[in-house]
């Protein structure tokens, strides 16, 4: 059994300008995807066309092997798929403790505390902030509920869209500690990342996304290896870390 | 005589803030100023009447005057029949007009014109169906009260004002302290971040066509037992309910709800200082002033446009 499989998915804003050509790949339980490559390469386009808020042309999306591509975006959620987008990726307006409410409403009502218990154990940060809004958050604060919302219902695949933007290296290596923390415990993880070494440092697994399709993929020991895709797609950084 | 301004404006102000706590929901959730909004006003006070008219004639007990209002039971029911048909009405306007633009990912601009002719449409469908002559709840002269600062008001009056903050209260409530409130308020403020999370958006949609569309048949069944019921009720509506949405902060319903009692007041304090003919660029003033010294509005969150 796959947790995520895609199949030649095609995506696109606009019809005649795919930003995705024909992407298949396989994520299995347990693992931790990173997903890498140079800008514009589609990789968030690509993690979106599967969540649901990027408009997929064609192509097939299985989550535990059941077609999900067609269904409404919350209805992938209802399915076991957790996103965390980019930016803007927790409600300001509302406040700490309402965030995860919002997500949990939508369990049963005897799951609803006890998962949010589970997340506000596993982020104790988040306890004392409950009343605040969202919004007076610091950035790796606003991370770390945004996993917090997305791991709400327990999803079996986590994905997530460069957590690392914008955040201070101190803070990058907590929201990777918790990733790492989280994948140990069996969530599936596919990760977004332009911080190619703190990726492939936590990473089971890497995919290279050039120009709209998998270029490469391997074990991070391995692309690293690899001298043309490390100073291609992996940037000196990386090769240097191996 | 103050005091008496006082009061006409808080009438006038809780139809005015039903009507507006509908438009800032609309706003805020749909993202588009829809000006047929005074027409689901005009549409709920002629389905209460021809509801209430009914009732009345099937079963003369339901006509006969309740304690000291104008109306019998026939009313009330009537209003709840009222908001149910134009709850209905709203979702269809959706369903034939909104619902495909937005899936078209249509501009806003695109949305405000659609909903003009919407508003023309419902509002000359309304004089087709019911010609431009006013309409009355009941023809009885109500004898007003006589209130403490000798100020006069008619019981029917009095209750306007009560339902009305009443129904501010409960749906602040309802927003705040409800999962679906919750829901509202994710999906107003980031769409697609609250599909993401859970949120079925098309859902949360429809019920503020619901909510909007219920509120305005009470402010239209209020409007129309207060002063009369005509095709243009809406229309004349309009401004003074977007002045007091705008003037609330957009998507904030106790804003929406003190806003319109205040634009109510200026009315009313127009009448008595300066005279009738300027009671109308009241709210036109206020729209002005606040978009010019405070777009945010009074409790509004300050957003990028």
């Amino acid at each position: 059994m796959s947790a995520l499989s895609v199949r030649d998915l095609v995506a696109a804003y606009e019809p005649d300008l795919p930003i995705l050509r024909g992407v298949s790949f396989t994520v299995h339980p347990g693992e931790l995807v990173a997903l890498l490559g140079p800008n514009g390469a589609g990789k968030s386009t690509l993690v979106k066309a599967i969540a649901g808020t990027a408009p997929i042309l064609s192509g097939t999306v299985q989550l535990s092997d059941v077609p999900i591509e067609a269904l409404p975006v919350h209805e992938k959620l209802a399915r076991g798929l957790g996103f965390v987008p980019q930016t803007e990726n927790v409600f300001t307006s509302l406040s700490v403790g309402e965030n995860l409410q919002l997500a949990a409403d939508r369990l049963p009502k005897s799951e609803r505390q006890k998962q949010i218990a589970q997340v506000e154990a596993r982020f104790p940060d988040l306890i004392k902030h409950r009343h605040h809004r969202a919004g007076a958050l610091s950035g790796g604060q606003r991370q770390m509920l945004a996993i917090g919302r997305a791991l709400i219902g327990a999803p079996s695949v986590l994905m997530l869209d460069e957590p690392s933007a914008g955040l201070s290296p101190r803070v990058v290596g907590e929201v990777f500690a918790a990733l790492q923390t989280l994948n140990r415990a069996g969530v599936t993880i596919v990760l977004v990342e332009q911080n190619v070494r703190a990726a492939l440092a936590i990473a089971s697994r890497a995919l290279i996304l050039v120009e709209g399709r998998i270029a490469h993929e391997g074990v991070p020991s391995a692309l690293l290896g690899d001298d043309t895709v490390a100073d291609l797609y992996l940037g000196r950084k990386g090769h240097v870390s191996a | 005589m103050i005091a008496q301004a006082l009061l006409d404006g808080l009438v006038n102000g809780a139809v005015i803030g039903l009507g507006a706590v509908g438009v800032t929901l609309t706003y805020s959730i749909l993202r588009f100023a829809n000006f047929a909004h005074g027409e689901l006003v005009s549409w709920g006070a002629y389905f209460a009447f021809l509801l209430n008219l009914a009732l009345g004639s099937a079963l003369l007990s339901l006509g006969a005057p309740i304690g000291p209002f104008s109306f019998g039971w026939s009313l009330p029911i009537a209003l709840v029949g009222a908001v149910l048909l134009s709850a209905t009405l709203a979702l269809l306007v959706d369903w034939l007009l909104f619902g495909p633009l937005r899936r078209k990912g249509s501009a806003v601009i695109i949305l405000v014109m659609a909903s003009f002719g919407a508003a023309l449409a419902l509002r000359n469908l309304l004089e087709f169906l019911f010609s431009s002559a006013p309409l009355y709840f009941t023809n009885a002269l109500q004898i007003a009260m006589r209130l403490p600062g000798g100020i006069r008001a008619t019981p029917d009056q009095l209750l306007a004002i009560g339902i009305g903050l009443g129904l501010a209260v409960a749906l602040h409530l309802f927003l705040t302290r409800t999962p679906t409130g919750r829901a509202m308020r994710a999906v107003a403020e980031n769409p697609q971040l609250a599909g993401v999370a859970g949120i079925d958006v098309r859902r949360i949609v429809r019920t503020v066509w619901v909510l909007g569309a219920g509120l305005a048949a009470v402010a239209g069944t209020f409007s129309g037992l207060l002063v009369q019921i005509r095709p243009q009720m809406g229309l004349d509506l309009l401004l003074p309910l977007f002045a007091a949405a705008i003037l609330g902060g957009i998507g904030s319903v106790p804003g929406a709800m003190i806003a319109g009692l205040i634009v109510g007041l200026g009315e009313a304090f127009a009448v008595r200082l300066v005279g009738a003919e300027w009671r109308a660029g009241v709210a036109f003033v206020v729209l002005v002033a606040v978009l010019l010294l405070r777009p945010q509005g009074l409790f509004g969150a300050r957003r990028a446009a």
